[in-house]
């Protein structure tokens, strides 16, 4: 129940009021059924002083959090990497006879039986081309040079000149072909030494 | 008749009188009314003659204990290419199975039921699309070791779907006393995607109590 009270202190009169029009010099309807005692309006006011008091020390003074939210804290972390451009290769086969990529040149059944393959594992993350460097000492005692099967689809000499075997292989890994065709009286020569160098960035 | 209502008028004055005075005494005592305290301070005389006087003071303390959670990690960020440069053995090793990387120390501490719960990036800031689930998650009660620790990839949903359940790193219903756990990654570096340049992925850890 929401209780106005309107006090004028320059004025001999009291008036109380509620929602259900109680006026001073009267009863309130609420207590009109109550005892003839409160039919008096000191009697009144003496109730209401009371109630009154009664509210104002009964009342809290400060509100309680009667449940404390969830506790949350935050903290970040971070996973770095830095990368640069990184390259592998290494020579992953032994020598064998490669009849089928040879057989890709014109004159192939004259080159079949002295023909040779290696395959290459080559990694980058950057685009690559694939050299072969010149070769230090001709192996066995062959007349002419051994030849290889370069980026053009040509065969060409390699011994005092670096051979481009791929002008770009894209980022990722590969396993590629090195064809060699041997000179005509290497029969039983040993194969040349091999060194690969991957230039990374090609274009 | 007239004496009488002059009796009365008077009467009634003087009532409403008394009445406007009680009430205004007791509205004013009701707001004044100091609040119940407990003796804080007392004093005895020096009475001499070797006889003693006592006085007691009677102190009531309240403390409120608050929930107290705490989380810490050992670093801040975690090197996940296996220092720089990256080498080809690194990439060799992580495409395959997976680089394991090391990550920081987690230390929880807390006066009540906590959990850890982990929010990351979908993906990496990084020179092309790298996804978060490049990198795998395992939780070591080990401190020191991460080797066999199994791991799962980290979620590539946006952030606000994962919160809604994010990925949960420690739960604990009791109290906790500087619990710790070693965050494992398991990094998957490929040649063929990961181009130079620097990466990088937020992770957000939160505790909450209870």
């Amino acid at each position: 129940m929401r209780i106005v009270l309107r006090l004028h202190a320059g004025t001999r009169h009291l008036r109380i009021r509620s929602y259900l029009a109680t006026r001073f010099t009267g009863v309130s309807r609420l207590v009109a059924t109550t005892p003839r005692l409160l039919a008096s309006p000191l009697a009144t006011a003496i109730a209401v002083s009371m109630a009154l008091t009664a509210i104002v020390v009964l009342t809290p003074r400060f509100v309680r959090a009667q449940a404390a939210p969830p506790t949350r804290h935050t903290v970040r972390h971070t996973l770095r990497g830095d990368v640069s451009a990184v390259t592998y290769a290494a020579l992953s086969s032994p020598w064998r006879p490669s009849e089928r990529e040879i057989g890709v040149l014109p004159d192939a059944s004259a080159l079949v039986h002295r023909s040779w393959m290696q395959r290459a594992d080559v990694r980058s993350n950057v685009r690559t081309a694939v050299l072969l460097e010149p070769s230090v000492t001709v192996p066995g005692n062959s007349r002419g040079a051994w030849r290889v099967l370069d980026a053009n689809g040509q065969l060409v000499p390699w011994q005092n000149t670096t051979v481009v075997l791929f002008h770009e292989l894209a980022a990722g890994r590969h396993d590629v072909a090195i064809v060699w065709v041997a000179p005509p009286d290497a029969a039983g020569a040993l194969p040349p030494a091999v060194r690969l160098q991957i230039v990374a960035g090609a274009r | 008749m007239t004496s009488d209502h002059e009796m009365t008028a008077a009467q009634a004055a003087v009532r409403r009188a008394v009445v406007y005075v009680v009430i205004h005494i007791a509205i004013l005592a009701a707001l004044f009314v100091p609040p119940l305290s407990a003796q804080t301070a007392c004093s005895v005389g020096n009475v001499g003659g070797g006889q003693t006087r006592s006085c007691t003071v009677t102190l009531s303390a309240t403390l409120r204990i608050v929930q107290v959670a705490q989380l810490s990690l050992s670093t801040g960020s975690t090197d996940i290419a296996g220092g720089a440069p990256a080498t080809a053995q690194i990439f060799t090793i992580a495409g395959d199975t997976g680089l394991v990387v090391v990550g920081p120390l987690l230390q929880v501490l807390s006066n009540s039921g906590v959990s850890v719960t982990l929010v990351n990036a979908p993906q990496f800031t990084a020179p092309g699309l790298k996804l978060a689930s490049d990198v795998h998650l395992g939780i070591s009660a080990n401190p020191s070791v991460c080797t066999g620790v199994a791991t799962t990839p980290l979620s590539v949903s946006p952030v606000a779907a994962q919160q809604a359940a994010p990925r949960l790193l420690f739960l604990s219903t009791a109290p906790v006393n500087n619990a710790q756990r070693r965050l494992c990654f398991r990094v998957f570096w490929r040649f063929a995607t990961d181009g130079p340049g620097a990466y990088s992925l937020p992770l957000t850890i939160s505790v909450t109590a209870p």
